[in-house]
């Protein structure tokens, strides 16, 4: 229960475990709805976490909260929002209604705080006394509005200067006044009109260095009355009314996401009155509710064309469902009102095995951190789980009507963002073809025609200095194909790259499901007549695909180019490279001492499936 | 727990059971004006009712709170 949960926390709290009470606050908040009562009593507890005694663990965000009107009411959800994101915000409260001063001034509060984020609070009712008359010329508006969008980018661009921090900003409200009705619509210099057209101006200029609090939609849903009635803005100039405090930390945590990249990549779904009524295996095809005849159907139809609507905006899409996979696809192949296709799906997973074992799999399959995951699902008791096992996955509870299922997701702003690309979409077609590759592989009994069906192009060649970033990324992370372990850093490799005793070589795949990019790194020494392999890792996901042996050969002829007798290399073996404990021999390497092995120049070519493409490959 | 305790312990951070009809700002040191205005919210989404400001304006304690929300049809 809450009220248990919080007891708990407080009483961490005074006995000095600050990492204890954020932990167990944390978990509240990823189980609990947020109420504004929840919001507030487990933000005022945050508020005395100290940063000092929560420990290494937790990640301390300082936020400056600055703005012109009331933010007083707004911190609870501030720290709600950030804790759920594991972070324990340390906030800085610019004094009432000047946030121009405290950005200008550079020895404000504000400056002396140092602030990572800096969460700037606004209400339409601010831009009152400056919005032009009804008889002011479009053109006229223009140039007010004009001004409005100038005088922030100053204040942006100062506080990023100085700070480099992110930028959080309530959008404007549509002032809820409309005068004369339909007619105030028409006219140039009309509220709304200025308001919207301030908005639009503000979001194009602010290009990636704001995040947007999406207040202004917030108050079109619930309704202006609802979200900022005016007589709580005269009382106290606040720019929310108490009662709307759960929504808003989800847009602060929405708008968080984004500035921090940390928006959710995956949703996954589970099937049996998720995405139809019934369970399939029962009811079969006929027997499930999916589309017209009632109104559990058309709402679940409705959902699954919402989830389709994700994924054509780049989400990548996933099954986990306790089901028989045959049988689960049956509607996504079949059924007439179904707007999914198998195909959607970068993993269809269907076992009988936990979802939070279904969930690793994807995770493995994908390879994605299940911290860019969200599962959502009709059954309590698997979200349950899933937050006890997978602390890192965001879990939805479908609840009551499946025409309402949309609006419980978009509630939790998982997949925001502030720019939506062709490489987004691309980004999840890759995903999805990567694992195209695996299901052909699976089906594919013979490991040859396997890969002479992937159509495989390589290039492997020395590297460029925009290769770094890449190749540093390699020697950081790959655990498996990993011949020394050596670790190399950037700057080691920035001096590989400049020496000319020594050589660093990328080699880059493609085939034709998807282009792989960089996925090798080759680092070699060039010792007397010798070359020296000093570390050669490889992405774990183009194993066993025959760039194994394409390197070598290539390896082979720059000896031959050099005149260098042959190739040696040393191999260390750890807990995690086992997999290529037989690297060398199965290369053709002879042993030449206790980890080494040597391979010489003249040795034949070994056969392998990939072509060389010639070049790197097209973009 | 009756919920207008419950509701003025989560804003206020106090022990619910120790609160009196006669508490008010007086009395409990969280209880200042923002937190008048929080708690006004929160009743408002507890018990389905609307505040106005003269409401709120005319609450200073636990009990007042009480008769605004009677006399708005809550069971309290």
């Amino acid at each position: 229960m809450e009220t248990d949960s919080l007891s708990s926390a407080r009483r961490a709290l005074e006995a000095g475990e600050s990492g204890a009470a954020f932990d167990t606050v944390r978990r509240l908040l990823a189980e609990a709805t947020w109420t504004a009562v929840l919001v507030k009593s487990a933000g005022d507890l945050l508020a005395h976490l100290s940063a000092d005694t929560a420990g290494a663990a937790i990640a301390v965000e300082r936020v400056a909260v600055i703005g012109g009107c009331t933010t007083g009411l707004l911190l609870p959800a501030l720290r709600c929002a950030l804790a759920e994101e594991g972070r324990l915000a340390v906030v800085y409260e610019g004094p009432f209604g000047a946030y121009r001063q405290e950005i200008l001034d550079p020895t404000s509060g504000l400056h002396r705080f140092g602030p990572q984020t800096v969460l700037l609070v606004r209400s339409w009712r601010e831009l009152m006394p400056r919005m032009p008359l009804p008889t002011a010329t479009s053109a006229q508006v223009q140039s007010v509005v004009d001004a409005e969008v100038a005088e922030l980018e100053g204040l942006w661009s100062t506080l990023i200067e100085r700070h480099r921090c992110r930028i959080l900003q309530h959008a404007f409200e549509l002032p809820d006044l409309s005068y004369i009705g339909a007619a105030e619509n028409a006219h140039a210099a009309s509220g709304p009109g200025f308001v919207a057209s301030l908005d639009r101006r503000l979001r194009e200029s602010s290009g990636g260095r704001v995040a947007w609090v999406e207040t202004g939609a917030a108050a079109q849903r619930a309704g202006s009355e609802r979200w900022c009635p005016a007589d709580l803005y005269h009382l106290a100039k606040l720019p929310l009314h108490p009662s709307q405090l759960g929504s808003y930390a989800r847009l602060v945590q929405g708008a968080f996401r984004v500035a921090a990249n940390r928006t959710r990549k995956v949703l996954v779904t589970d099937l049996d009155n998720t995405l139809w009524g019934g369970v399939i295996g029962d009811d079969g095809l006929s027997g499930v509710a999916l589309g017209p005849g009632s109104p559990a159907g058309e709402g679940f139809e409705s959902f699954a064309r919402y989830l389709l609507g994700l994924k054509q905006r780049g989400v990548i899409l996933a099954v986990c469902s306790k089901n028989d996979p045959a049988i689960a696809a049956q509607p996504f192949r079949e059924h007439p009102h179904m707007p999914l296709r198998e195909a959607d799906f970068a993993v269809f997973h269907c076992s009988w095995d936990d979802k939070a074992s279904g969930l690793r799999r994807i995770s493995a399959e994908l390879n994605l951190g299940l911290d860019s995951f969200v599962l959502v699902d009709d059954n309590p008791a698997e979200c349950a789980l899933v937050r006890r096992e997978l602390p890192e996955v965001a879990t939805v509870h479908l609840q009551g009507s499946a025409s309402l299922f949309p609006y419980q997701v978009e509630a939790r702003h998982l997949f925001d963002r502030d720019t939506f690309t062709a490489e987004d979409i691309a980004r999840a077609e890759m995903y999805r073809s990567r694992s195209d590759a695996e299901r052909l592989r699976s089906s594919s009994t013979d490991l040859e025609s396997f890969l002479a069906d992937l159509r495989m192009e390589g290039h492997f060649s020395l590297a460029q200095p925009v290769d770094l970033e890449r190749l540093a990324q390699l020697e950081a992370k790959t655990n498996q194909f990993n011949t020394t372990t050596a670790r190399f850093q950037r700057a080691d490799l920035e001096r590989f790259l400049a020496s000319p005793t020594h050589a660093l070589f990328a080699f880059r795949l493609r085939d034709r499901f998807v282009d792989h990019g960089l996925v090798s790194c080759v680092i070699a020494e060039y010792a007397g007549d010798r070359l020296v392999l000093l570390n050669w890792t490889m992405s774990c996901r183009v194993f066993s695909r025959g760039a194994e042996e394409f390197i070598r050969n290539r390896l082979l002829e720059h000896c031959q180019e050099r005149n260098l007798s042959g190739i040696s290399a040393a191999f260390h073996p750890t807990q995690k490279n086992e997999v290529i404990a037989d690297l060398f021999p199965r290369l053709g390497f002879l042993r030449e001492g206790e980890s080494r092995w040597q391979l010489a120049g003249a040795a034949p070519p070994l056969p392998s499936r990939i072509e060389d493409s010639g070049g790197p490959g097209g973009e | 727990m009756p919920r207008l305790e419950k509701a003025i312990a989560g804003v206020l951070a106090v022990d619910p059971e120790q609160l009196t009809d006669a508490d008010g700002p007086g009395s409990i040191e969280t209880w200042d004006s923002l937190n008048h205005v929080m708690l006004a919210g929160v009743l408002e989404e507890e018990f389905g009712v609307t505040m106005s400001a003269d409401d709120l304006m005319s609450a200073s304690t636990v009990g007042d709170f009480r008769r605004i929300l009677r006399a708005k049809g809550c069971d309290v």
